[in-house]
């Protein structure tokens, strides 16, 4: 199994909501604010008394707007009263925007979270109705784009997203989505020529983020590191507009190992963090060392789902960590990490009918499958048993070992990541097969292929898997295998391997218990809990000097 | 302020010039019946009376500007006095010109003959009842109504617009109709009318007329600077508005702010702080959405044409609000000419339409 979560280089490549989910969100403000309108007078309360004086619906429905645009439930509900009355004839459209409006609880927010409670093909529907409205609208093109896109259709969401950028070519919203499409199609270069050639991003700290990223991702320099330094240091915008830009620079600065500079650079992203940047430091965090107070910066952001997934992840509790896993995925159903995620946790709970549902959408995909997706179906429907028992996951498993011995044989996996894993697999299904030694050369090829310094971290996970199928089948090289893959566990792997060899180690000691103990409901046996050690004294590096920070004394009584 | 001692609420039974005589006061805010005022100039209405012909008296208080701080009570009284001879000019602009689709001024003048300030007053022929009578009756024969009372109104803007008058506050309360006279639909109150040439002080206003059927450019705060795009653009999308109200009970902006989300609702009614040109894209979207959701409501007999009249008068982005073959033309007029022929035909057609309902269903229960 391979992880996206464990990957050495994330960038703060910008998310991508659509349009209803992405009002509200920072990433849309203004860099300078606006004064209001001034002497504003709707007239409201004469509204509410000509009312009193004339019980018509007219007259109500004048009322109504005016308390539907100022938030006045109390005057709404006075006009409710002549409109909603039984035969009073109101037009539909206004009665059932009145009843709407009054059934909204107060405080509630409109335009957050990722809830589509439509299926797709009615949204890709009203959408094209829309479309029909309006045929050169930037924001429902742009929409109809990513559910085109997560419904897998990569070529047309591009023609969507690029037709809208030609209407909108400035619009921050639709550079940064469509830089985000571009990269989670495997296509980063292109994201970032878009972004380098776009005359809004030299202003923009929030398009020079994603020109950063997308540089980083695409092995180039990046254009804007002047510019994004400059910004930085002058601190020349709120800190929610500078979040993201200090949060790419710091990213980049960790991998060319400038930690110290890379800590500012993350401690003024969490000033006012995005749930982006939040998710960035989550992955940053063990390589540089932070008193960020980071676990409540998360938890007190209801979209950081990739962030609070990162935690829990870490902290080896992996029934959360899929759940997150998953909100992750509703809410960039398009891309590939948060599916790639939740098929790599939801193994790791041994809960294969959770990993093999959540790549469903990888089949559909034509052309430009994510290899690392595909390994982890495949593992799924091997570990599962239900390639032996499905009679279309046998066939699938077929076309997949054709595919790729065919792939290897001829150097088409580039990555040595996505090479390990498929030895491995191909090492699984020969141990499922009967075939132990069979299935042990190949493991044995994984592990050697995990010594190139790109796949080192594979190790301890290449060795568990091995070590497992080694136990199950009653090898007699079984305790050598378990041997080296502790030996690789104790001396530094991720939270992952680390968890499911704890599983293997427990599968050592009592073999017959295998069912139990490879099932989702043995997960919180395995679970190490960290404890949450926070230092009794604290010093932290201000723009005003340096802080102690002293625990605070908490008396019972 | 109005208070009992304010001289401007004490005018019943007084005779004024040219024979009128005060009948009755109009409740005013905080009383009974009270009717919805708009803007800084706070005035009161009266019944007046002059050989048996009733009359509506608009009287500007006065008292408003003695509630201001000291220093400033010259300020506002000039205030009250230019707001007063910039709405009677253009009355009497209507008047010599005999816009007939403008509520007409019988009368003004100023009562100074006591020891309060003068109090100013304007004297309009008065009407049976504004246009929000006519929302929510069914049928073709009322369809047929509104599009006549409609077609009145983008008349009376026309003719506004012709004398390079703009009305900027036109609303379902603003709309009369002189139904007893047989005069069909009016526009009143020039309180916030804008003219070229002659500055007014709520030509600086964001939002001269009433927020709830107020621009979208008006609410995220861009002014045009072209004439056509900041005045006549704004008294288009207004009718539009009115359209929309009559047919739906919804005002546009009202329906198109609350698809948009209050993350996107400008100050001070919500967070937004952005720009017109950053929020247009979404603005957009979200008055396509609010149309899709429109068109079933409307009559089936004119669903399209009615809806592309709305979709054209009131389209978010100004500057292909309107007609789009006249906004092709030299000087991008917003082709009001062109709602009215199409809203004449609209009338017509409903009147055939409910005499032919009328035909089938001879007891005359139109629905």
């Amino acid at each position: 199994m391979k992880a996206i979560v464990d990957s050495f280089d994330r960038q703060i490549v910008p998310r991508w909501r659509d349009s209803v989910h992405t009002i509200g969100s920072p990433d849309l403000l203004p860099l300078r604010g606006r004064k209001g309108a001034t002497g504003w007078d709707s007239g409201i309360e004469g509204k509410a008394a000509a009312l009193a004086e004339q019980q018509s619906i007219g007259v109500a429905a004048d009322l109504a707007n005016t308390a539907i645009l100022e938030r006045r439930h109390d005057l709404l509900a006075v006009a409710a009263k002549t409109l909603l009355a039984p035969g009073a004839g109101s037009p539909r459209l206004l009665a059932d925007q009145i009843k709407a409006e009054l059934e909204r609880s107060i405080g509630e927010q409109d335009g957050v979270g990722h809830g589509h409670d439509k299926p797709r093909r009615v949204e890709i529907a009203q959408l094209r109705q829309q479309l029909l409205v309006e045929p050169r609208n930037p924001v429902v093109l742009m929409d109809l784009a990513r559910l085109q896109a997560t419904s897998g259709h990569r070529e047309k969401a591009e023609r969507l997203a690029w037709q809208a950028l030609a209407l909108a070519p400035n619009s921050r919203w639709l550079l940064r989505s469509t830089s985000k499409l571009l990269t989670a199609h495997g296509k980063p270069d292109e994201a970032h020529r878009l972004l380098i050639r776009s005359g809004a991003v030299i202003s923009d700290p929030w398009l020079i983020a994603a020109e950063l990223a997308t540089a980083q991702a695409s092995d180039r320099s990046p254009k804007f590191w002047r510019q994004a330094q400059s910004f930085l240091d002058a601190k020349a915008f709120a800190p929610i507009h500078l979040s993201e830009l200090a949060s790419a620079v710091g990213t980049i600065d960790v991998l060319d190992g400038k930690i110290k500079k890379a800590k500012e650079r993350f401690h003024q992203s969490l000033k006012a963090p995005t749930e982006n940047a939040l998710a960035q430091m989550k992955w940053a965090e063990g390589k540089i060392r932070n008193g960020f107070h980071l676990e409540e910066l998360i938890s007190n952001n209801r979209l950081a789902y990739e962030a609070a997934f990162r935690t829990a992840y870490t902290e080896r509790d992996m029934e959360k960590a899929l759940q997150l896993a998953q909100e992750w995925m509703a809410d960039e159903p398009f891309a590939p990490e948060p599916a790639a995620n939740v098929t790599y946790v939801a193994s790791l709970l041994d809960d294969y009918e959770t990993a093999i549902r959540s790549t469903d959408r990888e089949l559909r995909l034509a052309a430009a499958r994510e290899i690392c997706i595909l390994n982890n179906r495949v593992y799924a429907l091997i570990s599962g048993g239900k390639a032996f028992t499905d009679e279309q996951a046998g066939a699938e498993l077929t076309d997949w070992v054709s595919t790729i011995t065919r792939n290897l044989r001829e150097g088409r996996i580039q990555d040595v990541g996505d090479q390990v894993h498929a030895f491995a697999n191909l090492g699984l299904l020969f141990y499922r097969a009967g075939e132990s030694e069979v299935g042990r050369k190949f493991y044995e090829q994984a592990a050697d292929l995990t010594k190139n310094a790109k796949a080192r971290q594979m190790e301890g996970a290449v060795l568990t898997y091995h070590a497992r199928e080694a136990i199950i089948s009653e090898a007699p090289w079984a305790s050598e295998i378990m041997e080296r893959a502790r030996k690789s566990i104790t001396s530094g792997a991720l939270p992952g391997p680390t968890f499911y060899f704890s599983k293997v180690e427990a599968l050592s000691k009592a073999p017959h218990k295998a069912a139990e103990i490879l099932s989702r409901a043995s997960a919180a046996d395995f679970r190490i809990n960290l404890p949450k050690v926070l230092p009794k004294y604290r010093v932290e590096k201000t723009e005003d000097g340096l802080i102690l920070w002293v625990p605070k004394r908490v008396f019972s009584t | 302020m109005l208070s009992t001692i304010n001289p401007v609420l004490k005018l019943e039974g007084r005779q004024l010039e040219n024979d009128w005589k005060v009948v009755k006061r109009l409740p005013i805010l905080g009383e009974v019946g009270a009717e919805g005022k708009t803007g800084g100039n706070f005035s009161v209405g009266y019944i007046v009376e002059k050989a048996g012909k009733q009359a509506f008296m608009k009287v500007f208080d006065i008292a408003n500007a003695f509630a201001a701080p000291r220093e400033r009570i010259a300020i506002e009284l000039q205030r009250i006095s230019t707001a007063y001879l910039h709405e009677k000019d253009l009355l009497e602009l209507c008047r010599s010109a005999n816009l007939d689709r403008i509520v007409q001024v019988l009368d003004s003048g100023t009562i100074a003959d006591g020891p309060h300030p003068p109090i100013f007053y304007l004297i309009f022929e008065r009407a049976d009842r504004d246009i929000r009578a006519a929302l929510g009756a069914l049928g073709t024969i009322h369809d047929a109504w509104k599009f006549k009372y409609l077609h009145q109104v983008a008349v009376g803007l026309s003719q506004l617009h012709r004398h390079k008058v703009a009305h900027q506050d036109l609303k379902p309360s603003n709309v009369l109709l002189f139904e007893q006279a047989n005069e069909g639909a009016k526009i009143a109150d020039l309180g916030r009318a804008s003219r070229v040439g002659k500055e007014a002080e709520h030509d600086a206003f964001m939002i001269a007329g009433d927020p709830s059927y107020a621009p979208p450019e008006q609410m995220y705060g861009f002014r045009a600077t072209d004439w056509v795009d900041r005045r006549e653009a704004c008294d288009l999308y207004h009718l539009g508005a009115l359209m929309c109200f009559l047919f739906s009970g919804l005002s546009p902006t009202v329906g198109m702010l609350n698809i948009l989300g209050q993350g996107m609702v400008p100050a001070p009614l919500g967070p937004w702080q952005g720009g017109y040109q950053d929020a247009l894209p979404f603005l957009t979207a979200a008055f396509t959405k609010f149309m899709a959701a429109l068109k079933p409501q409307l009559p089936e007999w004119c669903r399209q044409e009615l809806f592309e009249l709305i979709q054209t008068a009131c389209h978010p982005d100004l500057s292909t609000r309107g007609d789009p073959a006249a906004r092709k033309m030299v000087g991008r007029p917003v082709g009001i000419d062109r709602y009215i022929s199409r809203l004449q035909l609209l009338a017509k057609k409903g009147e055939i339409q409910a005499r032919l309902a009328d035909k089938d269903n001879p007891k005359g229960s139109v629905a």
